[in-house]
């Protein structure tokens, strides 16, 4: 029982270092590789909609794994406007930069709110949502 | 209303007793609930998937052949409801202990950071063969917590257990581990501990990695080994689960 007891202790404690390290320390250079600025992330998006100016992106909050944003991807590729035919199902998704691009039909218009209820329902907050116009990413919130 | 006997009252306060020190010893941790898809998925509103996975086990000196047909439905972020059917297929073939779950859950998404609560009632259906390993547990209630990062995942739960002889125990999981991306998909490498202590002072513990990987958004796969590191009142258990998942 002694040991049971210093085993649970001991993984208790490793975890509780783990899951406090990001709040009671300075981040760690993998740390800080790994977290994405809000400029690096309109530094991405530029890069990403100068590549394919026929998109939008958006900014989904807490988007940090790809398995399970892959209800982003269903819920977006399910909505009139996205060109399905382009990227994976019209949706690319970048969970270093939390930034999800959606491919847009030709002369088909946006639709901010129908994007923001797929996110939400994706299970992720949707913040913003990136343009181009005239060369520069214009934001949108959608909070 | 209810009146209890002394004897199950005692019981009821050795329990919660029990259950404090064990929630307070794991408090600190935070764990990840053993739930379909690998732990994962859906975690989006009308998301569903299945999960079949062999698993060759060792009890003791007993081996066995098991398959794992488990499923899952999420109606909106909040609940879903999950149903894992063993099936022994080796010599002795038979339907095992089915576990019907219904996780509530918690989400919350920081910058850069994901994860949830989750407080999930789980319902053993006894209809096995004992004689097919029938599991020992009745109900459980489990608590846990996880959160994920781009590049590493750390979770805990702990569930309090009725048994079918009467017995109480406490479950606890933990798990620690690091996300894994390519230019084209994602998976990760996990480090899983199982502990199980019984209100009459029997334990076990096992321990071992988890490998996962996403081929699509349609097919996903995983690897996991446990290996039973103490044991006192429980028969030592070594298994090798391997298998595929399909999510829609």
């Amino acid at each position: 029982m002694k040991t049971l007891l210093s085993l649970t202790l001991l993984l208790s404690g490793a975890l509780a270092c783990a899951t406090a390290a990001p709040q009671a320390k300075a981040p760690t250079k993998e740390e800080r590789a790994a977290k994405v600025t809000d400029e690096q992330r309109i530094k991405s998006v530029q890069e990403e909609l100068n590549t394919n100016p026929k998109a939008v992106a958006i900014f989904a909050k807490g988007m940090c794994c790809q398995s399970c944003a892959i209800g982003v991807r269903v819920h977006v590729a399910s909505m009139n406007f996205v060109d399905t035919k382009r990227f994976n199902k019209g949706v690319k998704l970048n969970a270093l930069t939390q930034v999800v691009t959606v491919a847009l039909k030709e002369d088909a218009k946006v639709h901010p709110n129908a994007i923001k209820v797929a996110v939400q329902r994706a299970g992720y907050d949707p913040i913003e949502m990136y343009q181009l116009v005239d060369g520069q990413v214009e934001r949108q919130a959608l909070q | 209303m209810v009146k209890l006997s002394d004897k199950h009252f005692n019981k009821v306060i050795a329990s919660l007793k029990f259950g404090l020190v064990a929630t307070i010893l794991i408090a600190p941790a935070l764990s990840t609930a053993d739930q379909p898809i690998f732990g994962e998925m859906p975690r989006w509103a009308g998301g569903w998937g299945v999960q079949t996975r062999h698993e060759a086990r060792r009890d003791g000196d007993q081996d066995s052949q098991w398959m794992h047909v488990d499923g899952v439905y999420t109606w909106e972020r909040w609940i879903r409801v999950t149903a894992k059917v063993p099936f022994r297929v080796d010599n002795e073939v038979g339907i095992g202990t089915p576990t019907l779950a219904l996780p509530l859950k918690k989400y919350f998404n920081l910058d850069g950071r994901s994860g949830s609560w989750t407080l999930a009632p789980h319902w053993f259906v006894p209809i096995a063969n004992p004689a097919l390993n029938a599991r020992p547990e009745q109900v459980k209630l489990s608590l846990g917590y996880e959160t994920e990062a781009y590049k590493t995942h750390v979770g805990a739960s702990v569930g309090f257990v009725k048994r079918v002889d009467g017995l109480f125990a406490t479950h606890m999981h933990a798990a620690v581990g690091t996300n894994v991306h390519s230019k084209t998909s994602s998976g990760h490498i996990k480090i899983k501990a199982r502990v199980r202590v019984r209100e009459d002072g029997g334990y076990s513990a096992r321990i071992g990695p988890t490998i996962y990987w996403r081929f699509s958004d349609l097919w996903h796969g995983q690897i996991v080994y446990k290996h039973s590191v103490l044991s006192d009142g429980y028969v030592p258990r070594y298994s090798l689960r391997s298998g595929v998942a399909v999510v829609f």
